[in-house]
């Protein structure tokens, strides 16, 4: 360090660096350019070159940091009037020197937004066109890259290529632009499921850790009751319900249709007649569908089965956080039991929830993975990262290892999930209002 | 002129396995405006038990609660709902507790648990409580006021903490703060610092003060009138001053013998009390104390002594059947 070529006054501990985080997510982009990049077969030279490029600079970037480092353990400012700061500057703080926990949030930022902008333009593009179906040129960037229900005829099971970023299906599809759709679905129902399972986790168990006695005892035998039923078996229950009601809505709506096609044919007997035939159930079935479409199904469903751990959890972090005195010294204010457990009680729980939220959001995408692999849940054309992997894996074999069909949206689940457990461990420290403040 | 706390005959057991706790026994207390009482006596005697059943926090199925009479500010509360309960507790009655350190929410900042009591009984808006808030802070002495109002419990010291417990217990200025042992978290010259601004704030806004305390020296300082704990039950009663310089009953004696005195000569030795608090499942038939007592007489251990007037001094009571000057003459 002592031949830096920076002056002294330059010198910043790792935690203060203004290019510490650029360096290290610089790094994280340059391997995944360049495992991309890699597992293309046509890769171009340009390609490779941006790989250099990337490496080149990230280089650049680590070695100023290197040569202007300073050690942590000399503070750099003295520390004046200790001032309040709101907990949540403080905790952008911790969370900025959280390394790792930042560049992970980078990348599932990235992908997130990356899946968010396809469904974006899957959506709005058709609007913009008045409606009109998509009549791109096949070869055009939307129809490559961003329409993940186009078949490309004669390019079936291509390998990777500078054409098919990730290659394509046994249609023809573009495997890049399913794997951001796919991404978009499972990320939704990953953070609603685990909406609605910490909501219901959370309201319960601290309502049953904070009331206590009898009603204690019962709500939690009522959480060991849905323990004991296996998790897949209600939710498998529920999808199979759900769909036989979809099964009379379909039917109900092409009695609709021909009652339509009658009208405009001006037929008016025929649209009595046909009238006359829809029973009230297919109404109903009707309606209820247009009220709970499938996607929304998977959510309460996943929802409802797995909010029974958060509840455990809570009760526990409850019984013994309503003993503590600052509850007690509440209650001594005036405070009713509603202000006390939402107020005094939930923020202490904070650090558990979320920590156990990041670990809930993977196991929703995984359960809904599973519910799709058994033809439950999502459904074609949409799809998600788990039927899109377990697509893959049927189109594995021995002689024609297809391997891309199951490595992308494999590896973007994977890279999502292990992001999303270290921005999980970031949060928890940033969060603690007793951590370091430095 | 009417009392503001009057209590006749508190009692509050817990059933447990091996009996019924008796923590309070037939407890009287009476508090005069603005005046203020100390409660003594050892650890387990009953106190904190005396002061949550007072300010209502003892959970009522468990611990069984009965009295001829809690009454505060004419209002019978003995009887009272919990949602009655909620609009005294911190509005006209408040507490202020042992631990300064645990008795804060670390989750919210100083100013949101300050302005708690107003948005609770005075349904303040939120600047409103920020200010009000403010100005209690620097009332209860911590300088720079509106940047500690956005700080955690934890940037906080032990006596500034308490400083905010007193705050938050100031809020809606109550009648009656009952101070739960304020001062035994705090070493010894945060102790006077707190017990002086407890002072002030009862001389400049007239608030009653209930301090329970362990420390002779303490209730010594800060109290007109003194009640002596001994097994849940009151022992001796009088003002601070008649107490400290003649104490009638045994307990009371004891307990002043065992603390050191400046007066006290040099290599002297205190006097712990023998043996142990009793068994508050199974007290004695007689006086509770007697095992312990140095004056103990036959008729101790046969009938438990009430609280009657001293002779000569009719403003004080004990429950003793000796008198210590001359033991061979039982009353």
């Amino acid at each position: 360090m002592s031949s830096s070529p920076f002056p002294a006054r330059f010198r910043r501990p790792w935690n203060e660096h203004p290019l510490s985080l650029p360096a290290n997510v610089l790094w994280v982009f340059t391997v995944l350019l360049a495992t991309g990049v890699g597992l293309l077969s046509d890769f171009s030279i340009l390609a490779w070159l941006a790989v250099v490029g990337m490496t080149i600079a990230a280089t650049g970037v680590t070695w100023v940091v290197r040569s202007t480092l300073d050690s942590p353990n000399v503070s750099s400012k003295p520390s004046d009037v200790m001032k309040g700061t709101s907990l949540w500057k403080d905790a952008l703080r911790r969370w900025r020197r959280h390394q790792m926990a930042t560049a992970s949030s980078v990348v599932l930022l990235t992908i997130a937004l990356a899946c968010a902008s396809q469904h974006a333009l899957i959506h709005l593009v058709p609007i913009a066109m008045n409606q009109r179906t998509i009549d791109f040129a096949p070869d055009s960037f939307f129809s490559l890259h961003i329409d993940h229900t186009r078949t490309h005829e004669g390019h079936t099971y291509q390998p990777p290529s500078s054409r098919h970023w990730f290659g394509t299906d046994s249609l023809g599809r573009d495997l890049f632009a399913r794997t951001l759709f796919g991404g978009g679905i499972s990320f939704l129902v990953g953070l609603v499921g685990t909406l609605v399972s910490v909501a219901i986790g959370v309201s319960w168990g601290a309502t049953a850790g904070y009331a206590g006695g009898r009603i204690d005892t019962w709500m939690m035998r009522a959480v060991d009751i849905l323990y004991g039923l296996p998790f897949l078996f209600l939710v498998i229950l529920i999808m199979t319900l759900v769909n036989g009601l979809g099964t009379i809505a379909s039917k109900a709506e092409q009695r609709y249709a021909e009652i339509e096609m009658n009208r405009a044919q001006g037929d008016l007997a025929q649209v009595a007649a046909l009238e006359e035939k829809i029973t009230a159930e297919e109404r109903t079935a009707l309606w209820m569908t247009r009220l709970f479409p499938p996607i929304v199904v998977v959510f309460i469903a996943i929802g409802l089965v797995s909010w029974l751990t958060m509840a455990r959890i809570t009760r526990g972090q409850v019984l013994s956080l309503r003993e503590r005195e600052f509850v007690t010294a509440a209650r001594a204010i005036g405070a009713g039991p509603l202000r006390i457990i939402f107020l005094h009680i939930v923020p202490n729980l904070l650090g558990p929830v979320i920590v156990y939220s990041t670990l809930t959001i993977p196991e929703i995408m995984l359960s809904e993975a599973f519910l799709s692999f058994i033809g439950l849940g999502i459904s074609e054309p949409s799809c998600s990262w788990g039927t899109l992997a377990s697509e893959g894996l049927a189109g594995i074999n021995v002689i024609k290892p297809r391997w891309w069909l199951m490595f992308y949206p494999a590896a973007a689940l994977s890279i999502s999930l292990f992001c999303l457990n270290f921005i999980g461990d970031g949060l928890r420290d940033a969060l603690d209002p007793k951590g370091d403040r430095r | 002129m009417t009392a503001l706390l009057d209590v006749v005959n508190l009692r509050t057991s817990f059933p447990t396995p091996s009996g019924l706790v008796r923590a309070v026994d037939g407890v009287n207390l009476k508090v005069e405006p603005g005046g203020s009482v100390g409660i003594v006596g050892e650890s387990g005697s009953g106190k904190s038990v005396l002061s949550l059943t007072i300010m209502g926090l003892v959970a009522c199925p468990p611990a069984i609660i009965t009295a001829d009479k809690i009454e505060f500010e004419g209002r019978d509360l003995s009887h009272a709902s919990q949602a009655q309960w909620r609009g005294v507790r911190g509005n006209r009655l408040a507490m202020i507790f042992q631990d300064p350190m645990t008795s804060l929410n670390p989750f919210l900042t100083v100013g949101d648990q300050l302005a708690e009591p107003l948005i609770v009984h005075r349904q303040a808006s939120a600047a409103d409580a920020r200010n009000k808030a403010k100005e209690l802070l620097q009332r209860v002495g911590i300088p720079a006021a509106s940047e500690r109002l956005d700080a955690y419990p934890h940037q906080f010291s032990g006596g500034m903490r308490q400083r905010v417990m007193i705050a938050m217990a100031m809020a809606c200025e109550p009648a009656l703060i009952i101070a739960d042992e304020p001062t035994t978290a705090l070493d010894v010259t945060v102790q006077a610092q707190i017990l002086d601004l407890m002072r002030e704030i009862r001389e400049s806004a007239g608030t009653a003060f209930v301090l329970i305390t362990h420390d002779m020296g303490v209730a010594a300082g800060f109290c007109d009138e003194i009640n002596v704990m001994y097994a849940g039950r009151v022992v001796e009663r009088g003002s601070t001053r008649s107490i400290f310089r003649d104490p009638r009953h045994p307990y009371t004696k004891a307990l002043l013998e065992s603390v050191p005195r400046l007066d006290d000569p040099p290599g002297g030795r205190f006097l712990p009390i023998p043996g142990q608090p009793p068994d508050l499942t199974s007290l004695p038939v007689g006086c509770s104390y007697a095992p312990r007592c140095r004056w103990v007489q036959p008729g101790c251990l046969e009938t438990a002594p009430t609280l009657v007037p001293v002779e000569n001094d009719p403003a004080r009571t004990k429950a003793c059947f000796v008198d210590m000057a001359d033991p061979k003459g039982q009353v």
